[in-house]
């Protein structure tokens, strides 16, 4: 029996979990709480890459050597043990799951999500078509002036909040987790402060083009008619492109 | 107590017979047990029958390196009972070919030995580049002798080349005197290593629930990474298996003054993420083409990348005059950068590490370099790639760690201070360069973030001066490039930002 080249082996091995762990996360679709869908095909190019790395090594396996350099390992093992660990999750600021049903709101609680789309004077902004509605809003505001619109989102409040004011946003990601910013507009809502960070609301809401002092422009903010609670969407984020 | 043996590896004639029989003489052991002297090299020197009795010792001849192997060593323990055994190993075989056998548990190896001669030192690398790097990377001690001809200049090159092929050997010029250094640092780091690794480990299942933010956010920036690192050490490979340092060169001092632009233009061509160039360039400046074209190359391709140029208009839309103002500010940076560099007369030897300088393949296993045909060369290409994956790849970690720990813990609420002045707030934008940097295809999405609360020249620069700062990229820079040269070129590119960034202000306000 020969001896095995430790380093070796270890390299081979951290190889051939990168290509495991991304081949997963891509199959299960987690891999969208990480990076925009359009990385994907580069990722097919990493598993691969790595896999023809892991081939080209093997040769060595049986070459022992006088010192084994592990520390590179070692440090590569790392973001590998917290992937195989962690759960993947939306890296935004709603780290904290919505809790539906926890939250009292009063009268708003007993209208049915059916009841309030028949509702004809409001414009419904389903889960697909918040990018776009947002988007436009920012470039035409204008056109949405006086409507009033019911639009998903998780609340968001930052300190500097006036206890009437709540941001119902969704995050978007342009390239990776790294770069979560959220897409929202101000909203006013008597009781902005009872909201849960981070659950996902419904808000059924006047739009008005004003001067909005946190971010110091003419925008559309939001005057909330009801806010009620929602189911997250199957996507939480959004992608710009 | 267990049997010391000692590897002492050499070419022929560089003094390794002299070497053992002081070897003999110092580290004589008073008790009545033996010594076994393995040789498998007849050299110049024969060893005097009055020194090997006195210190009773045995010599067995071998020729063949298929003799040694475990049944060999384990019929001389039994025969003779020594206390140590020293082997004299030829100087053309593979020191690895030892290492494979599975000595006898009352055995192991305490010393490997080089003994090079000085003089002739330089020749034989070049020459047998492949035997004797194999050979060094496998030593703990290198023992240099017949030095009397070479000045302290030439001393010095040749260490730093022994250190370049194994950091962790020991090079010492031969005296008489010598005492042999202990070898202490065993596998006890490795022990270290594992332990720390299952510390981290508790530490992930712990912050599981709170931390997953954070975990989510340095998994991402590797993974997108991931690809772009892949092309970067593949074109990295590639330039040093198949473009020779000569010809690469001579493109390069072909042009004069319009290498400058011509580094700047390159740059139009790599629409790959930044991630990408720090491979690309530690190799190309490794391979002697002048700092200030690398230097310009890297700093402004992340600038003029198409890409780039696409999302910075996507993200600023119906503003163009953003789009202009960060190629033109970022090409104008990078090209001081240059000329500074230029100018300062800065050398490949002053900025580049040796190991990418001299012996990249440092591993014996690697194999020879000089390998003919273009299989031959592919499947060099693509060790060369392993071996600077695990490289580059620790540093992005560590450098991927540490920006996702400040991005938890710095919130984006901080960067939105108002009533600051316009120097602050340059410095708080050049601070979100360094540790808020994403990829630059996407920083410009971040930017627009910031666009609320700072001005314009301010936004600029975070969007600028990303790239050329993010802490990621510097440590990765920093496998190939020295750390003093990198401190040196932050803090120049820091001045040169916040000089050219204060007149854009007054120019815009």
């Amino acid at each position: 029996m020969k001896k095995v080249n430790g380093e070796v082996l270890a390299q081979i091995t951290i190889l051939l979990l990168i290509a495991a762990l991304l081949t997963y996360a891509v199959i299960t679709d987690k891999i969208k709480y990480y990076v925009n869908i359009h990385i994907v095909k580069y990722i097919w190019f990493s598993v691969t890459g790595v896999i023809i790395i892991a081939i080209s090594l093997s040769p060595g396996l049986f070459k022992p050597k006088r010192r084994n350099h592990i520390l590179p390992c070692v440090i590569l093992a790392i973001p590998l043990l917290a992937g195989i660990i962690t759960p993947a999750v939306p890296a935004d600021s709603f780290g904290i799951k919505a809790n539906i049903g926890q939250i009292q709101h009063g009268g708003d609680r007993d209208l049915s999500e059916a009841h309030l789309k028949n509702d004809n004077d409001i414009v419904y902004i389903s889960d697909e078509e918040y990018l776009k509605w947002y988007t436009d809003a920012c470039e035409n505001p204008d056109k949405y002036n006086n409507k009033t619109v019911r639009v998903k989102g998780a609340v968001l409040r930052m300190d500097g909040f006036g206890s009437n004011e709540f941001v119902p946003a969704r995050m978007s990601m342009v390239c990776c987790a790294a770069d979560l910013v959220p897409y929202g507009f101000m909203c006013k809502y008597e009781d902005a402060e009872m909201l849960k960070y981070g659950e996902w609301v419904y808000v059924t809401a006047r739009i008005k083009i004003e001067y909005e002092p946190h971010m110091k422009k003419e925008m559309p903010v939001l005057y909330a008619v009801s806010v009620i609670p929602a189911h997250k969407p199957e996507n939480e984020l959004v992608s710009p492109y | 107590m267990s049997i010391q043996l000692s590897i002492i590896g050499g070419f022929l004639e560089a003094g390794k017979t002299t070497f053992i029989q002081n070897l003999l003489k110092s580290q004589h052991c008073t008790n009545s047990k033996k010594t076994v002297l393995i040789c498998c090299e007849q050299g110049f020197e024969e060893y005097r029958e009055s020194i090997l009795k006195r210190y009773n010792t045995i010599r067995i001849n071998v020729n063949d390196i298929h003799m040694l192997d475990r049944s060999f060593i384990s019929s001389i323990i039994e025969e003779h009972d020594p206390a140590r055994i020293f082997i004299e190993y030829n100087g053309t075989w593979p020191i690895g070919e030892f290492l494979r056998i599975r000595l006898p548990s009352d055995c192991h190896i305490y010393n490997i030995f080089f003994i090079a001669n000085a003089s002739n030192f330089v020749l034989y690398l070049n020459n047998m580049k492949s035997i004797m790097t194999e050979q060094i990377s496998n030593s703990d001690i290198v023992i240099l002798n017949r030095d009397k001809s070479l000045d302290s200049v030439e001393k010095t090159n040749i260490k730093r080349a022994i250190k370049a092929v194994n950091s962790k050997a020991q090079a010492v010029y031969f005296k008489n005197d010598y005492k042999i250094l202990q070898n202490n640092n065993k596998d006890f780091s490795a022990f270290l290593l594992v332990a720390l690794l299952f510390v981290l480990y508790l530490v992930f299942i712990s912050v599981k629930n709170t931390g997953s933010a954070f975990i989510t956010i340095f998994l991402s920036i590797l993974i997108q990474a991931l690809p772009f690192i892949l092309i970067g050490i593949f074109i990295s490979s590639f330039l040093q298996v198949f473009v020779s340092d000569e010809k690469i060169v001579k493109v390069f001092s072909r042009f004069k003054w319009a290498g400058f632009p011509a580094a700047v233009v390159l740059g139009v061509f790599f629409p790959v993420c930044d991630c990408a160039m720090a491979p690309i360039c530690s190799r190309l400046a490794g391979k002697g083409v002048p700092l200030h074209y690398v230097l310009t190359f890297l700093l402004s391709a992340p600038v003029v990348n198409p890409v780039v140029i696409m999302s910075t208009y996507y993200a600023f839309p119906n503003k163009p005059e953003v789009v202009l103002m960060r190629v033109g500010l970022g090409v104008m940076i990078a090209l001081s950068v240059g000329f500074i560099v230029k100018f300062a007369g800065v050398t490949k030897e002053y900025a580049v590490n040796e190991t990418v300088l001299e012996t990249p393949c440092a591993g014996g296993y690697i194999g020879d370099f000089s390998q003919e045909g273009f299989i031959g060369k592919l499947g060099m290409l693509i060790r060369h790639a392993g071996m600077e994956f695990f490289n580059v790849g620790s540093y992005i970690v560590v450098g991927a760690f540490v920006t996702s720990l400040i991005q938890m813990f710095l919130s984006r609420e901080l960067f939105s201070a108002t009533g600051i002045s316009r120097y602050v707030e340059l410095l708080v934008m050049l601070g979100a360069a360094v540790f808020m940097s994403v990829c630059s295809t996407s920083n410009a999405f971040i930017a627009r973030g910031f666009s609320y609360s700072f001005p314009m020249y301010g936004v600029v620069c975070y969007m600028v001066m990303g790239p050329m700062l993010d802490l990621k990229n510097i440590m990765m820079l920093s496998a190939g490039f020295k750390k003093r040269f990198l401190i040196e070129l932050i803090l120049i590119l820091i001045v040169i930002a916040v000089f050219i960034f204060s007149i854009a202000a007054a120019f815009f306000s």
